[in-house]
């Protein structure tokens, strides 16, 4: 009784430090790696600084200039466009790809041979698949693919030229589809083969399957990719767009993330660098949030 | 549906696998690592008698001179007189850049062994082509090396000179002596190739280079191709060639710098050290300048002309570009005398005759101009061994030290009374068919065709804005010329 009496007021020693001892340090760790770095960067944005010599105060002189920067709005709308292409892309075909290779009577190892194939740039470096694509761009392999289904398309500044950011999103949607695929196929395998053996006794064909019992089971794990893949994208544009066009030609792939890089590195803008930085962490976390409260608000209709 | 499914599966599989094929054809793997020379204790150049006391930027002359010897030089003058040097002892450590397909760092050790020989100073290299990001931090924190190389990226030197980082080298340069000689390097280097920022030298110039093109003088002679000279005749090029199914002409576009250096700054030169000067200065008038506009208007008009400019030029890297110029997909190049060098394992193969010419986007009526611009190094102000940083600058001035960064490297030395001799530069760079091509382009910036004028001063951002612009004039559709130099005049001043 006593020791019910105990546990009602609260935990007891041994968890409390239980607690202590795991929450505390990484509680401090979070403030070391995230929160100081963090603040470290508002205190830099309000400066003008070469990331080396003197600190010069100028407030919000570097927010300002950001806001009127063409630059900065086409990185903008270049982040915003890859983004929402890569979600329809990849949500569509890695839904479809994990369907297919649990739906559709496939060997087990023909089955497997996909899955590897699809997961592979997965494990690839960003470089290795930016090589490798702008080698199908670049060199006529494209032209030549066209050419087999009697396409004769020009680009007249090359492929790369005149469509980087589609290229960009097309391949930054391949290298997405594999890991996503994976994630829908555990789904699917996770629903009961009774459900479908129901189905199927009730005459529903594949279609109605897919629609009716498919597609609303792994609705989490829908909501969990779109989030996903907007989240990571906004991070990780960069990555491709470096080594791919590296912002070009002009500025035209310019995305967020180079955007801040460029300031930073290029230019030894630290100051600016920062601020555009902090916009871009606000800008990602305000897209993020209000992509989740919408697939939520979705997915309880 | 299965069948379907089945046949996009193997498409896409087989698309990645023939593209991964491919790539490996083209990827040449870039080497990144950072070595320490160990101090050498052989002997190969120089023996300089150190007894004398005197000031360590050399400054007072003894007069007693010493036995100096010194080997494989591309001078004509007679050797300079010997002059004793101060006993120097300790430590000198360097940070130095070189892109390791280059032949540098073999240039720098014979430097550092014969300064080792020389001084009794124990030199710790640090070389390398990451070495700018890896010492990078030590700048930041106060410990940087004695001495830097100017070289590759990853160097914010424009920020470290004002940030008081660099040691002011104006008394060495205006009073010292070339290590071991009774040469004033006032009175041997080239002036014009001395930066100076508020009256005072923070950076020296080693040595010098210059931009334009290159080409396969066989290729080119076998298809009754002739290298345009100015810019009528290189849009009769690209016809010409065009109808032969040759592109005219490339450039790096990911790094659109690379046709900034070669084809318009040297295209601006041409008007003269003044406006040169004035469009270096960032000013946004020397930008609305007609000059200006004018060397744009002809690198818009030759790249917007169908055929042409290389396809896929402006989204290209390097490698990209000298692979398909090798190839002879175009047939000019714009880039620095690096590139034989550079490129060697992907032509020494071939049947190719490199050659090099200026930058054609000038009129008739001008003459072929390139713009020279110094390779430097800087001391830093937190040097350790400041006495044994300034003294190794000193020896970079030395006959032997020149023409062992010379060969190296492919470019130009700074001192004014060493004639280039092309036939002791290629026999002193191992007779390599790279050697040759270089030789034949120093030849070139060396003789009678060419204006010399001097690129002595960074014009910070500015340039990295107008190789932004560069990529929109060579689309078709992209900006007009007027656009983009609005745009370029509007920042100008923030340079």
């Amino acid at each position: 009784m006593s020791t019910l009496k105990k546990r009602k007021k609260g935990l007891t020693r041994s968890q409390k430090g239980f607690l202590w001892a795991l929450g505390v340090p990484t509680f401090l760790l979070y403030i070391y790696i995230c929160i100081v770095p963090m603040l470290s960067s508002v205190m830099d944005s309000l400066y003008q600084w070469d990331g080396y010599g003197d600190k010069t105060w100028v407030g919000l002189q570097n927010y300002a200039e950001i806001f009127v920067d063409p630059v900065f709005h086409t990185s903008i709308i270049n982040d915003i466009l890859i983004v929402l292409f890569k979600e329809l892309i990849i949500v569509f075909l890695a839904t479809a790809f994990a369907v297919s290779l649990t739906r559709v009577k496939f060997a087990k190892a023909e089955s497997g041979i996909y899955r590897f194939l699809f997961y592979l740039p997965n494990i690839l470096s960003v470089i290795v698949i930016t090589r490798v694509w702008k080698f199908v761009f670049e060199l006529g392999l494209f032209d030549s693919i066209l050419q087999i289904f009697g396409i004769n398309w020009a680009s007249p500044n090359g492929w790369l030229a005149d469509y980087p950011l589609p290229i960009i999103i097309f391949v930054a949607s391949w290298c997405g589809i594999g890991s996503y695929m994976i994630i829908m196929i555990s789904a699917i395998n996770n629903i009961s083969k009774e459900i479908y053996e129901a189905a199927d006794i009730d005459g529903a064909g594949q279609f109605r399957q897919l629609f009716s019992i498919t597609l609303p089971t792994i609705l989490p794990q829908v909501r969990y990719m779109i989030v996903s893949i907007l989240t990571s994208s906004l991070a990780a544009n960069l990555n491709l767009v470096l080594p791919f066009t590296g912002g070009g030609p002009g500025t035209r792939s310019y995305v967020m993330g180079y955007y801040v890089y460029n300031a930073a590195y290029t230019d030894f803008e630290v100051g600016y660098a920062n601020a555009a930085a902090l916009l871009l962490m606000l800008i990602s976390v305000v897209l993020a949030g209000t992509v989740n409260t919408l697939v939520a608000r979705g997915e309880e209709k | 549906m299965k069948h379907t499914i089945k046949w996009v599966a193997l498409l896409l599989s087989a698309l990645l696998l023939f593209s991964m094929t491919g790539c490996t054809l083209v990827i040449e793997e870039e080497v990144v690592s950072t070595r320490v020379i160990e101090p050498s204790t052989s002997s190969t150049a120089t023996t300089t008698t150190t007894t004398a006391a005197t000031d360590t930027d050399g400054s007072t002359v003894t007069s007693d001179a010493t036995g100096t010897q010194t080997k494989a030089t591309t001078t004509t003058r007679k050797p300079a007189e010997t002059r004793t040097e101060p006993k120097l002892s300790g430590k000198l450590e360097l940070q130095i850049f070189t892109n390791e397909s280059q032949t540098a760092d073999g240039g720098w050790t014979n430097v550092i062994n014969a300064f080792e020989d020389a001084t009794g100073i124990s030199v710790n290299a640090q070389i390398g082509s990451s070495v700018n990001t890896m010492m990078s931090k030590r700048w930041q924190k106060g410990d940087p090396p004695d001495m830097i190389w100017l070289d590759g990226s990853g160097i914010p030197d424009q920020q470290y000179e004002k940030a008081g980082s660099f040691y002011d080298l104006s008394k060495l340069f205006n009073d010292g002596y070339v290590y071991g000689t009774t040469d004033k390097i006032k009175d041997v280097v080239d002036n014009n190739l001395v930066q100076k920022n508020g009256g005072k030298i923070y950076r020296l110039p080693v040595l010098s280079t210059a931009g334009g093109m290159w080409y396969d003088a066989r290729f080119m002679s076998n298809n009754g191709f002739s290298v345009p000279q100015n810019f009528d005749q290189l849009m009769a090029l690209g016809a010409q060639a065009k109808a032969k199914g040759y592109s005219t002409m490339t450039y790096t576009g990911i790094y659109s710098s690379y046709a900034l250096s070669n084809v318009i700054a040297p295209a601006v030169a041409a008007y003269g050290q003044s406006y040169f000067d004035q469009f270096l200065s960032g000013s946004a008038a020397a930008v609305k300048d007609a000059r200006f506009k004018k060397v744009m208007q002809k690198f818009a008009d030759f790249c917007r002309t169908d055929g042409y400019l290389m396809e896929g030029s402006t989204t290209m890297d390097h490698t990209s570009t000298q692979q398909r110029w090798i190839n002879h997909a175009t047939l000019l190049i714009a880039n620095g005398l690096w590139l034989p060098d550079e490129t060697r394992k992907l032509w020494s193969q071939k049947s190719f005759d490199m050659a090099w010419a200026p930058s054609p986007l000038i009129d008739a009526d001008q003459k072929q101009t390139v713009a020279i611009s110094g390779k430097n190094v800087a001391v830093a102000t937190k040097a350790k061994n400041l006495d044994n940083a300034l003294a190794f600058v000193r020896f970079l001035y030395r006959d032997e030290a020149q023409n062992w960064l010379m060969y190296s490297y492919g470019y130009m030395g700074v001192r004014t009374d060493m004639k280039f001799d092309t036939d002791a530069f290629v026999k002193a760079a191992g007779g390599t068919d790279a050697a040759k091509a270089t030789a034949t382009a120093l030849d070139y910036i060396n003789g009678n065709k060419v204006n010399r004028v001097y690129w002595n001063e960074s014009w910070g951002t500015l340039g990295d804005e107008i190789a932004l612009e560069i990529n929109e004039l060579a689309m078709k559709g992209g900006k007009s010329v007027d656009e983009a130099i609005d745009r370029l005049a509007s920042v100008a001043p923030k340079k």
